[in-house]
């Protein structure tokens, strides 16, 4: 028997700050105190802590927006939502999720991180972003002194899914305005009277320390070997990157939903192998190697889509990927995000002419981002805008810099949310 | 193929027969038909194409003036509604080559018809649009003329017909122009397509052709390694504290030497790292982890080398292109050379 997960979506037209929490006809108040009570244990951890709205259109500059989260809840019993990191443990996947769409919950990340984004709200940069779309729900907390980075990573994200259920629980009782259901139960054959190919999905995700991580079911990925995950688990929360990419990707996961939207139609997607983007070559090599070997001899896949996130490093994992999987009599394509820019490939680190299936899902720019009147985690340190004014004007690429414009996975600004409009 | 394709041909004021140096400035001219080299491009399309007309201007007017000469270039190609376009070949001349680089890119991405040029490997103008259009490896004088022209229509003709060419055969320098990729239809799905056709063995045109890489010779240490000097070289982003000078943290276009001024070791409190692509907190609390000063100091204390550069050579190493990797590692190393150095340990992370 095969599990269902329903996605039900409730759509969010406006935000603000009231008396009461409720959200009515998408109109959605949110009392601010309510929401820094829930928090209170995990704000033991912060110095200061604030709370912000923020609006399609409003001239503000979110620095160091580290994490994007659709607010969402098990409909049936709220507290087994993100199991095993904030929830009870309990199989995610399964029974029916309660979203809310057009808010999102955000965090600002004020400890030190390699990559950290920053997102405008106006301006003709803000229409190369599917995240200024929405409107924002931001938890701008700093770490206490003494405080150690896990520490503070781990009661931020406990904090910011803290809120983000308990805005979710408003629509419970409420009809959904949309509704997909995803399984994958028996196919038939195609309509050729073959057997639909058996698809696989094979994605390399980077844990390179302990707040660059992932987490499934809360435990660390770091020494993870390849798994099989269902791949409904993923959208549903079982699966979280600490800071290191919005998790709205994966509660959106471009590929899976693809596959899962697909399945029984032109294919039979046959499951998901997770591996661990390590950082020796040999490391990778092996991993690529047991990833191929679950998707060949567990899952009896056909042929495999490879995919990863994280970014040159993981352009190496991704391929050896590919390469085990055709090795291993599967045709493979992979995706490598962006590796084409200003020139084709003035990215890619990989120059293996058997990768010969290769989507590359985005690109970048170089944008002008105009002067705000707001800006949130002004000193919260990204390191790409170092010697340049965060209160702007400038310009930048959008290179591991402009947040919610693509991510590694696949999404782009330019499909991505279509259903959502930008503010004119 | 009912019909003969019709194909327009690029030369510059020499080979069009307009003179040399002295006329190198002429503008755009047209002439009916095949002209000069012309004649050998027509002769190897063996009747399955036929010169319209061939497009001639001088070198000069081109490379002075790229930015409009190109563009009115491609007008005058398109009025001829060509399926094929051809450029020279144009060898090893400097100018030509730009010219017919920078006119072969636009047509392909202007007007994505079929476009192929020739030119020696090392043309600046091979440098500058082997990523972005097809060139054939020409050789560099013009006794090749043949011999590369049949290369190039082959090219052609296999392109007019939607085939995918055997680049290393054909003697394709660089990767070609880059495939169009349809971003209004999401990645997954266009992932998803590709993978079912390659399943199925339909054609399928991968996103992203990887580029040739030129085979570098592995250099021999020709002394004792204890009579060798050896220098530094690391793409880890180490830099003196408050990076003084700038380096990106990202996509560097410089590198820097920091002198060691007989330092015996690095000190974590005089240094930092600018640089976004990985955990550099081991790196932060003891350099001498990516700039192992403190071991080549202690080799040459036991003999084992004999002597370290007094510096060492620093840039970002992550989405750095492969031009400007190039361009560093040569500058670096004529810099080495000329500083007597025999090895380098070049740490990478």
């Amino acid at each position: 028997m095969s599990s269902k997960l329903t996605i039900g979506t409730i759509y969010v037209k406006n935000v603000e700050w009231g008396e009461v929490s409720r959200l009515e006809n998408g109109n959605l108040t949110l009392n601010k105190n309510e929401l820094l009570d829930a928090i209170a244990a995990d704000c033991e951890f912060f110095g200061t802590v604030k709370l912000h709205i923020v609006r399609p259109g409003d001239s503000t500059r979110l620095l160091a927006i580290e994490d994007v989260m659709q607010p969402r809840c098990k409909a049936d019993a709220p507290e087994n939502s993100y199991p095993g990191l904030w929830g009870r443990l309990a199989p995610a996947g399964e029974g029916t999720t309660l979203a809310l769409k057009g808010v999102v919950v955000s965090d600002i990340y004020y400890e030190k991180l390699n990559i950290k984004w920053y997102l405008d709200m106006k301006g003709e940069c803000a229409k190369y972003s599917q995240f200024s779309k929405q409107f924002h729900v931001v938890l701008d907390a700093k770490p206490k002194e003494g405080v150690e980075p896990l520490s503070y990573a781990r009661a931020l994200k406990h904090a910011s899914l803290t809120i983000n259920v308990t805005i979710a629980k408003l629509g419970l009782g409420q009809p959904f305005d949309t509704e997909e259901t995803f399984s994958l139960g028996p196919v038939g054959p195609g309509p050729d009277g073959k057997p639909l190919p058996r698809v696989a999905y094979a994605v390399v995700h980077a844990a390179q320390n302990d707040t660059w991580n992932f987490l499934v079911y809360g435990q660390s990925a770091l020494g993870f070997l390849p798994t099989i995950l269902q791949p409904a688990e993923v959208l549903d929360g079982a699966m979280i990157w600490r800071y290191w990419e919005p998790n709205y990707y994966l509660q959106n996961e471009n590929f899976i939903m693809e596959l899962m939207r697909r399945h029984g139609k032109d294919l039979e997607f046959v499951g998901c192998v997770i591996s661990n983007n390590v950082m020796r070559i040999d490391d990778k090599e092996t991993m690529a190697m047991m990833s191929a070997r679950l998707c060949r001899d567990t899952l009896k896949a056909d042929c495999v889509l490879v995919n990863k996130s994280g970014m040159g490093h993981a352009q190496l994992d991704a391929s050896l990927n590919f390469i085990w999987m055709e090795k291993m009599g599967m045709p493979a394509v992979v995706n490598l995000a962006a590796v084409s820019n200003d020139k084709p490939c003035d990215n890619l680190v990989v120059f293996n002419p058997k990768v010969d299936a290769v989507i590359n899902s985005s690109r970048n720019y170089i944008l002008h981002h105009d002067r705000v009147e707001t800006l949130i985690g002004a000193d919260a340190d990204v390191p790409s805008l170092r010697g340049i004014d965060p209160w702007g004007p400038f310009e930048h690429t959008t290179a591991a810099a402009y947040q919610g414009h693509m991510n590694q996975l696949g999404d782009f600004f330019m499909t991505a949310d279509s259903d959502l409009a930008w503010n004119e | 193929m009912s019909e003969k394709l019709r194909v327009v041909h690029y030369l510059n004021q020499f080979y069009g027969g307009f003179g040399g140096e002295d006329t190198a400035g002429m503008g755009v001219t047209v002439k009916e038909g095949a002209v000069g080299p012309g004649m050998v491009l027509q002769a190897g399309l063996k009747g399955q194409g036929q010169i319209v007309a061939t497009v001639i201007c001088g070198d000069n007017y081109v490379t002075e003036n790229i930015e409009t000469a190109v563009p009115e270039i491609v007008k005058l190609v398109e009025s001829f509604h060509p399926d094929l376009f051809v450029a020279g070949p144009g060898f090893n001349a400097g100018r030509y080559g730009l010219a017919c680089g920078a006119i072969t890119a636009a047509v392909t991405e202007k007007l994505h018809i079929p476009a192929v040029t020739g030119l020696y490997g090392e043309n600046p103008g091979a440098e500058l649009y082997k990523d972005r259009c097809w060139i054939v490896e020409s050789g560099d004088h013009g006794k090749y003329l043949r011999a590369s022209m049949q290369k190039m229509t082959d090219l052609a003709l296999l392109l007019a017909k939607g085939e995918k060419p055997d680049a290393s055969a054909l003697g394709v320098v660089g990767s070609g122009p880059a495939p169009v990729i349809d971003y209004a239809t999401p990645a997954a799905a266009r992932a998803v397509n590709m993978l079912l056709a390659k399943f199925r063995g339909l054609p399928f045109e991968t996103e992203v052709r990887m580029p040739q890489v030129e085979q570098i010779p592995l250099p021999v240490l020709n002394k004792p390694l204890s009579e060798t000097k050896i220098a530094l070289v690391t793409d880890g982003g180490l830099v003196p504290a408050g990076n003084p000078d700038h380096l990106p943290t990202v996509n560097s276009k410089i590198w820097l030497e920091y002198g060691l001024n007989g330092k015996d070791r690095l000190d974590a409190a005089d240094y930092e790292v600018s640089h976004q692509g990985y955990d550099n907190t081991f790196v932060n609390a003891d350099p001498n982890r990516l700039v192992p000063v403190d071991a080549l100091r202690a080799l040459t204390a036991e003999g084992k080398i004999a002597s370290m550069y007094d510096g060492y050579f620093v840039t970002t190493g992550v989405r750095t292109t492969l031009e400007n990797a190039k361009k560093f590692g040569r500058a670096i190393a004529e810099k080495l050379k000329d500083e007597g150095v025999d090895a380098v340990l070049l740490t990478s992370t």
